[in-house]
């Protein structure tokens, strides 16, 4: 695997870029019911945030070892969460997506239904995250030692 | 045979042209498609999904098959690289 790049103005930049990257993709996850973005678009930046750490210090070092395995687990139980939240209306008699009858203990219906799309939203990002980041961990991991 | 290209790609052109003169103006609202679900999606968009996004409320309530379509094709993509690529397991060890 290529060793990371010794450079202190990429290190830098990337210390400052990439709390800033990972704080708005988060804003954006969770800011997708009242502006514009989403999980998709979240999960997408965070992977990229991840990426930047990946690119400027190389896989080696331990503080990005999200390894192939964790990866692929994060992946596959998001979507499974996500399937999850978008059965669950189907054991209470109610038809896909409705959240009215799931038994949460809440008043409000609406407060219900933007909390469990909420959490469908958080699913989607990172099945989206970590599948980004399995995406690019496949191609470097192809390249020979240089 | 180019001949018979530009002539094709010609009669495409002008049925396009001519068509797109019939599409109605962007936010027409007496036009085809913004008279089926669009006024139900802007009236009770809110009491329905939670989302003051609409577009969220579209995205993951409305049309929720879809977005869970879409999320799987990008797990299953995930998972066709992985195999086709042959990552080892220990991904950190191996040099």
């Amino acid at each position: 695997m290529r060793e990371p790049f010794p450079s202190e103005i990429l290190e830098i930049a990337m210390r400052i870029l990439y709390p800033m990257i990972l704080l708005f993709s988060f804003y954006v996850v969770i800011h997708g019911h009242t502006s514009p973005g989403g999980g998709f678009q979240g999960g997408a930046m965070a992977a990229s945030g991840f990426i930047l750490l990946r690119l400027t210090l190389g896989r080696s070092d331990s503080r990005c070892s999200l390894s192939r395995l964790s990866l692929e687990r994060m992946a596959a139980l998001s979507c499974f969460a996500f399937l999850t939240i978008a059965f669950l209306p189907g054991l209470f008699g109610n038809t896909v997506f409705d959240y009215s009858a799931v038994p949460l203990g809440m008043e409000n219906l609406v407060h219900k239904r933007e909390l469990l799309s909420f959490l469908a939203e958080m699913a989607i990002g990172f099945a989206v995250f970590s599948v980004f980041v399995l995406i690019y961990d496949a191609f470097v991991s192809q390249e020979k030692s240089l | 045979m180019k001949a018979l290209t530009l002539l094709l790609f010609l009669i495409a052109s002008v049925l396009m042209f001519t068509a797109v003169e019939d599409l109605p103006s962007l936010g027409e609202r007496d036009a085809r498609a913004s008279q089926h679900v669009s006024p139900r999606y802007i009236e009770k968009g809110y009491q329905e999904t939670g989302a003051r996004n609409l577009v969220t409320g579209v995205l993951i309530d409305y049309r929720g098959i879809d977005t869970l379509g879409e999320t799987l094709v990008v797990l299953i993509a995930g998972i066709a690289v992985t195999f086709l690529l042959r990552i080892p397991l220990e991904g950190d060890s191996d040099s």
